[in-house]
């Protein structure tokens, strides 16, 4: 079973997956602060989920990436059509992928606070744009990804 | 638990972790013996990247948490933009340095 779970294509569907659900739960957790009602129960969760969520995407991605990236997909990339595939968007994203973590970590906190709190300290503007902006970079990191994926597939000489 | 304090002393911590990910990056680039003592730490660069800047992010939560007096809503707010500018900034830096690196800017 380990076997398994530890294989190419799960971790690579793991890594996607938990990203998905992240994003989504980011995106809800958008919708919770907009609406003003501050339900503290759905922030919360919302948060917590999005935060475990990439966490896992990360130890899926990073398993994947240290075991299996360098040795099979980077050469094949970088003897491909499409070498700047490896050499700027993986290295990118690669590393902009560690932003998010505490980023969303300290989303999470937000949401720990009161409605009376939140609205006394006027930050509800600067909580969205901080909640777009991981969302942003999870969708950014996905659409890399892809392209990353396609210059393996289809970008060989 | 001060909630305040934790959101103010996370927005600071969260600000080290990318800078420290963005130049360390950029720095191992260019200096081998670091990139090197980066691979040894865990067996690959990226992993002890990401170990260091979360050590980085709890040691300087910790800390400013339990040092930090009088957080108040602009101290927060600013905080908050800073973390987001720095993100911002920070994403792009990296961006701009691989496609140099790429194109053989440098």
């Amino acid at each position: 079973m380990i076997e398994i779970i530890l294989s190419k294509p799960v971790l690579i569907g793991l890594h996607l997956a938990f990203a998905i659900v992240g994003i989504d739960a980011f995106l809800w957790l958008l919708g919770e602060i907009k609406n003003d009602s501050w339900r503290k129960t759905r922030l919360y969760w919302s948060a917590i989920v999005g935060v475990v969520a990439f966490i896992l995407s990360w130890f899926a991605g990073g398993y994947y990436y240290v075991k299996y990236y360098g040795g099979l997909v980077k050469p094949i990339i970088q003897g491909g059509l499409a070498p700047w595939a490896h050499n700027i968007i993986m290295e990118t994203k690669e590393h902009i992928f560690l932003f998010i973590i505490p980023l969303s970590i300290t989303a999470l906190f937000i949401t720990l606070l009161k409605k009376e709190d939140f609205e006394k300290m006027n930050i509800k503007k600067v909580f969205m744009v901080l909640t777009v902006l991981i969302v942003g970079l999870g969708l950014l990191i996905g659409a890399m990804g892809f392209t990353i994926s396609a210059a393996a597939r289809w970008g060989v000489k | 638990m001060e909630k305040l304090k934790l959101i103010y002393s996370s927005s600071i911590a969260s600000s080290f972790a990318i800078v420290f990910v963005t130049l360390v990056t950029i720095v191992a680039e260019f200096n081998a013996p670091l990139k090197n003592w980066l691979k040894a730490l865990s067996g690959h660069h990226w992993t002890s990247k990401g170990i260091l800047s979360l050590v980085l992010y709890a040691v300087v939560l910790f800390a400013l948490y339990f040092t930090t007096k009088n957080v108040d809503a602009k101290r927060i707010k600013s905080a908050l933009s800073a973390m987001i500018g720095i993100t911002v900034l920070g994403s792009l830096t990296l961006f701009i340095f691989f496609t140099g690196h790429h194109l053989g800017w440098y």
